[in-house]
């Protein structure tokens, strides 16, 4: 159960940080909030609850953001610096939630929120079909593909030099583009399928998130 | 790896779509890209294109075909060779499944090849055959060439014989003869296919069980010809062990023709009945040896195959292709000869129904009506003596002689026709079949005749070579061929050495000799006379006509001793006079002049006694003159349709509908698919008898032969109109084009609404005809029946002051001043009746109704519309029972008014209270003629 919380915890802070940086608290301050709801939520058995009750987890655990910020006034006072548990370590990737939250200046609280969290699930599929790939062994072509797949700062090279550095065909390369783009569907799907109780959800969650990512 | 800049935190931009990379992978992932990645939209896919780095992954679309994916994430691949890959994929627009083809990249990347790609793609796609599985698409994307074509679910021969061995003799040779008739559609087609072998050779059953040769990849190899890059090592095009000799040899690249299919059919055959192809080896020096050896009989007599079939596959499998079936159509009648030796108890293979277009009640009316025409001429002589004569091939591609072909097949045909104990088809029913039809039995039921004439026309050198075949339809044998040359200036005399042998071979005692005028000499007249008789069978409206009519001026300018094109001039003009069209260039004395100049000028031909017919009939309203004028016609035009339509028309004016019929059906039979006759003849002579029956089946049978005829659809509603359907009729009409501004259209359809009570709709359509009317222009009567309409749906939508407004513009138009003339024309003055009526001014209303009967007093068929009018006009002025009393009457006289109006037409309104009107909807009487 640990595990599995510190997994879950560690997917979705980034957004929520964010929206709490939104909201004008500091980035120390925000980090012992979102610690703090995270406990909360723990205590509140709520996270194992998720799955039946609450629609979708974006708007849920927002929502319940949002809740637990009206009351944090009161709780102000009680929370101490590394006073609870550590569910989040933050040190890793505060960096990027940072720049991130900063590069999205121009976006409201929940604009922001909803940015971060489609990200996420994005990078989760990804990072899903990469482990994949890499436990058949074929990491490196997933690395090569990657620039076809998920752009990136450098333009991507040409099929052929690609093909070539692989030792193959362009055909064959096209191939396995084809492949991994049909996993990665399925992986996407997964992963958003994982943040509705309702499966009839999925769909619109689904293109929720690429209307996010893409307009 | 962060691409976030430590120093001042800004964030990078993706390469690939230019977005911020605000919230980056692990690896500097961007998540738009990566949604896109899992999100493919076709736009995607197109946008895709042109990005660099983008452009081209393993797609999952092309164009709009999606590529099935098996379980493992791999596309679902039917076949892959040299060239490409054929994949099973969706058409996601119709949602069916095709064959898409993809060709690989080294062909694709050369433009050249490309466009030699798309051509034979595009002749591909024109080979439309049972035996021969269709192209339907074409397409680039990404550098890559595809296209799609129908799915066939069955097996190649190649798998077949692999799984279960030779095959027996029988099966085989239906195999082969289905084969020979797909080559024989591209050979028509002029598409050599150029790798047959049994891995392009496939077989289905059709939904009753029935074995279907599909041959697929046609033409594709043709365009890998001469392309180094493509070639294989030893510079080789095509499955060496299908090759024929020649296409061995590089020097004869240019020279392969079907005569080199024929050889791979061949092999073909043999491996169908030996499991072996008869020139075996490891290589292509090894097999190409072989080819010139003596043929390995022995693999046949282990086969037990018959004398007859071992001589058919030495033939097919010459070195020299001279001594090979010189085409597909001799391949096919000398396997299918074989084949019925050897299945004489012949579970004869069904033969494709030519039926198009859908329901059981048009095959059904079809088949009827195909097998009255066929049994019409039942007796072995009498077929004997029946010919239709079909389009030329022309062997020259050279533009400037382009009609050449059309023009001696033109010539030998009229010149057959003239022999009254002929029955020879109209060119207008034969023009739609290919030159060399592959089903010709079909084709002589269809037409109702015994005899086929083929014929093909080629330059050689200075002469003209015009080679002829005279078929029996039936057995599909060949009855007699003959070849002339003639030097080119004098190629239309052969026309008539032609028709005589033909007619002499049809009926040795025909003693009457084929005149041998010639209509003009000028070429491009000529040409010009072809397109105006073209566009006068096209689609049926104002604008063919009048462009018709331009063609045929065309024509006269050209020469203007022209004497038949002076006659249909004249035919056109005053068919446009009639409709009012255009009063002045087709005025009374236009139509005079041009007929006077046809009889002029050849008195003895019989189009110039048909103009003036119709001059008498449609501008002097003389149509017992008119009909003497056909008469005379018909003796120089023994087999016109035309005629016979004519004297239909004139004796429907006269009321004489049992002469009229038989003239119709006169016309059907030698005309049997012209569309003309069934969707514009018929109506005028079911609708005003209100056989609804024939009426609907006349129209069905125009729209199996032309199923997107515009008059023939039009027809359709107002069949379905007359019949009540009035809900059925908006969805025939919802098939012409919205934005039509035929008047003929816009007043069917603002007729309806009138019927639903659509008023606001009905207006919609009236404003859209009235909009392009130009004040002070004349109107066409047409135009008048749509304004005067348009005025009562204005007041029936309650809008009373526009109605006025509308109805003093007809009057005004109409009749200026108290003393002007009206404007001739059938219905105009009862027009300019209801437009009084419409303002409630009844005492002209009805003078000027009650003297469009009696204008009209001596014609039978204008005669009871203005009879309905004038009642039309009593119930609008209230004078109830003077219009009730005229109901039976005009319920009883043939073109008078049908029940269904009387049930829905708003006109009938102030009567439908009366007992007296409720009593005649019930009871209505019947027409009597």
């Amino acid at each position: 159960m640990r595990k599995a919380l510190a997994t879950f915890v560690e997917g979705y802070w980034p957004p929520l940080y964010t929206f709490v940086r939104r909201r004008g608290y500091s980035s120390a301050d925000a980090q012992d909030i979102v610690q703090g709801f995270f406990v909360h939520l723990l205590e509140q058995n709520t996270l194992s609850r998720a799955d039946q009750e609450k629609g979708r987890l974006r708007t849920f655990l927002l929502g319940s953001m949002q809740n637990y910020l009206l009351k944090q006034r009161e709780r102000m006072q009680a929370v101490k610096r590394g006073g609870y548990q550590q569910l989040v370590s933050f040190d890793l990737h505060l960096p990027e939630a940072e720049a991130a939250m900063h590069a999205t200046a121009n976006l409201s609280d929940v604009g922001s929120y909803d940015l971060a969290w489609a990200s996420t699930i994005v990078i989760r599929a990804w990072k899903n079909v990469r482990e994949r790939f890499a436990a058949e062994g074929k990491l490196e072509w997933v690395d090569q593909l990657r620039p076809f797949i998920a752009g990136g700062a450098t333009a991507a090279p040409k099929q052929e030099e690609v093909a070539s550095r692989l030792g193959t065909s362009v055909e064959n390369l096209r191939v396995s583009l084809t492949r991994l783009r049909q996993h990665y569907r399925n992986a996407l799907r997964a992963e958003v399928a994982s943040t509705v109780s309702n499966p009839g959800d999925i769909d619109d969650e689904l293109h929720y998130v690429y209307r996010l990512l893409t307009s | 790896m962060s691409v976030v800049d430590p120093q001042d935190g800004s964030v990078g931009i993706c390469a690939t779509c230019g977005k911020s990379l605000t919230h980056p992978g692990p690896d500097g992932e961007c998540v738009h890209c990566l949604v896109s990645f899992g999100f493919p939209s076709e736009e995607e896919d197109a946008q895709q294109e042109g990005v660099p780095g983008r452009a081209i992954f393993g797609p999952l679309y092309y164009g709009h075909f999606e590529v099935e994916m098996n379980d493992d994430g791999f596309p679902v691949v039917l076949g892959a060779g040299a060239m490409g890959v054929t994949y099973r994929a969706r058409d996601t627009i119709l949602n069916s499944t095709v064959a898409l083809k993809v060709i690989s990249g080294k062909l694709a990347e050369n433009p050249t090849a490309r466009a030699r790609f798309l051509r034979e793609a595009r002749a591909a796609a024109q080979i439309r055959h049972p035996n021969v599985a269709r192209v339907t698409h074409y397409g680039e994307q990404g550098g890559e060439c595809f296209y799609a074509m129908e799915l066939v679910h069955g097996e190649t021969l190649d798998a077949r014989v692999q799984r279960d061995g030779p095959l027996p003799l029988a099966l085989a040779l239906e195999i082969i003869e289905q084969t020979a008739r797909g080559l024989a559609a591209g050979e028509a087609c002029g598409v050599i296919h150029r790798d047959l072998k049994p891995s392009n050779v496939m077989i289905e059953s059709d939904p009753s069980g029935q074995l279907i040769v599909k041959i697929i990849d046609y033409g594709v190899a043709k365009v890998m010809a001469g392309d180094a890059t493509v070639e294989t090592q030893a510079g080789f095009i095509g499955t060496p062990a299908f090759a024929s000799p020649e296409q061995f040899d590089e020097a004869r690249h240019q020279q392969i023709d079907t005569r080199s299919d024929i050889y791979a059919v061949g092999v073909t055959l043999w491996y169908l009945l030996t499991g072996r192809t008869p020139f075996a080896g490891r290589s292509i020096e090894e097999i190409r040896a072989r080819q010139t050896e003596p043929l390995p009989l022995e693999q046949l007599k282990a086969a037990r195959a018959p004398a007859e079939v071992i001589a058919l596959l030495k033939s097919m499998l010459s070195v020299d292709p001279r001594n090979r079936p010189q085409t597909a159509r001799a391949l096919r009648t000398t396997v299918h000869r074989c084949h019925l030796r050897f299945e004489p108890a012949a579970r004869r293979r069904r033969k494709y129904l030519v039926v198009t277009g859908g329901g059981l009640v048009l095959a059904i009316i079809f088949a009827v009506a195909a097998n009255f025409f066929y049994q019409r001429a039942r007796s072995t002589s009498e077929l004997g003596r029946s010919i239709a004569v079909l389009p030329f091939e022309n062997l020259t591609p050279d533009a400037k002689d382009q009609f050449l072909a059309a023009g001696i097949q033109n010539e030998v045909l009229t010149k057959l026709a003239s022999l009254a104990d002929l029955k020879v088809i109209s060119r207008t029913s034969t023009e739609e079949y290919k030159s060399k039809p592959v089903d010709l039995k079909a084709v002589g039921k269809q037409l109702g005749v015994g005899r086929v004439l083929e014929g093909s026309v080629q330059i050689v050198a200075d002469k003209v070579r015009v080679n002829v075949q005279l078929i029996d339809a039936l057995s599909e044998t060949h009855l007699w061929a003959n070849t002339y040359d003639r030097v080119f200036d004098d190629a239309f005399a052969i026309e008539t050495e032609v028709a005589n042998a033909v007619a002499q071979q049809l009926d040795s005692k025909l003693t009457q000799r084929i005149r041998s005028n010639r209509p003009t000499a000028n070429g491009a007249a000529y040409n010009a006379y072809l397109r105006g008789v073209g566009l006068e069978h096209g689609q049926a409206n104002d604008s063919s006509a009048q462009e018709a009519g331009a063609a045929y001026v065309e024509a006269v300018l050209l020469d203007p001793n022209f004497a038949v094109a002076w006659a249909r001039l004249s035919l056109i003009r005053s068919f446009l006079y009639s409709s009012g069209i255009d009063r002045e260039a087709n005025s009374a004395t236009a139509v005079k002049e041009a007929a006077d100049r046809a009889m002029a000028l050849q008195p003895d031909v019989g189009e110039a006694w048909l103009a003036e017919g119709a001059y008498r009939s449609r501008v002097l309203y003389d149509v017992p003159g008119a009909l003497q004028a056909y008469r005379e016609a018909q003796k120089y035009l023994p087999n016109s349709a035309l005629v016979s339509e004519y004297m239909c028309l004139a004796e429907i004016r006269l009321g004489h509908w049992r002469e009229a019929e038989a003239h119709f059906l006169k016309a059907t039979e030698l005309d049997p698919r012209n569309v003309r006759l069934w969707a514009g003849i018929a109506p005028q002579l079911f609708e005003p008898l209100s056989r609804l029956a024939d009426y609907g089946a006349a129209i069905d049978r125009a729209l199996e032969i032309s199923p997107n005829d515009e008059q023939a659809i039009i027809q359709k509603a107002s069949y379905l109109q007359d019949s009540g359907r009035l809900d059925e009729a908006d969805k025939w009409l919802a098939r012409l084009p919205n934005d039509s501004t035929e008047p003929v259209v816009l007043s069917v359809r603002a007729w309806v609404a009138m019927y639903e009570r659509k008023f606001d709709l009905a207006l919609f359509w009236t404003e859209q005809a009235t909009k392009s009317l130009k004040s002070g222009k004349p109107l066409s009567f047409a135009d008048t029946w749509v304004l005067v309409h348009q005025g009562y749906c204005q007041e029936w939508a309650g809008h009373p002051d526009k109605a006025r407004a509308t109805f003093e513009q007809v009057i005004h138009t109409i009749a200026p001043t108290p003393g002007s003339v009206i404007p001739s024309g059938r219905e105009t003055r009862s027009m300019l009746a209801l437009a009084y009526a419409g303002l409630g001014d009844k005492t002209n209303a009805l003078e000027q109704a009650r003297q469009a009967v009696a204008d009209f007093d001596k014609d039978a068929y204008v005669k009871p519309r203005t009879e309905r009018y004038l009642a039309e006009v009593q119930a609008r002025c209230g004078d109830i029972d003077e219009a009730i009393a005229a109901l039976p009457h005009l319920l009883e006289v043939p073109n008078g008014i049908g029940v269904n109006n009387l049930r829905y037409s708003p006109f009938w309104d102030p009567l439908r209270k009366d007992p007296r009107f409720q009593e005649l909807l019930k009871h209505p009487p019947a027409v009597r003629y």
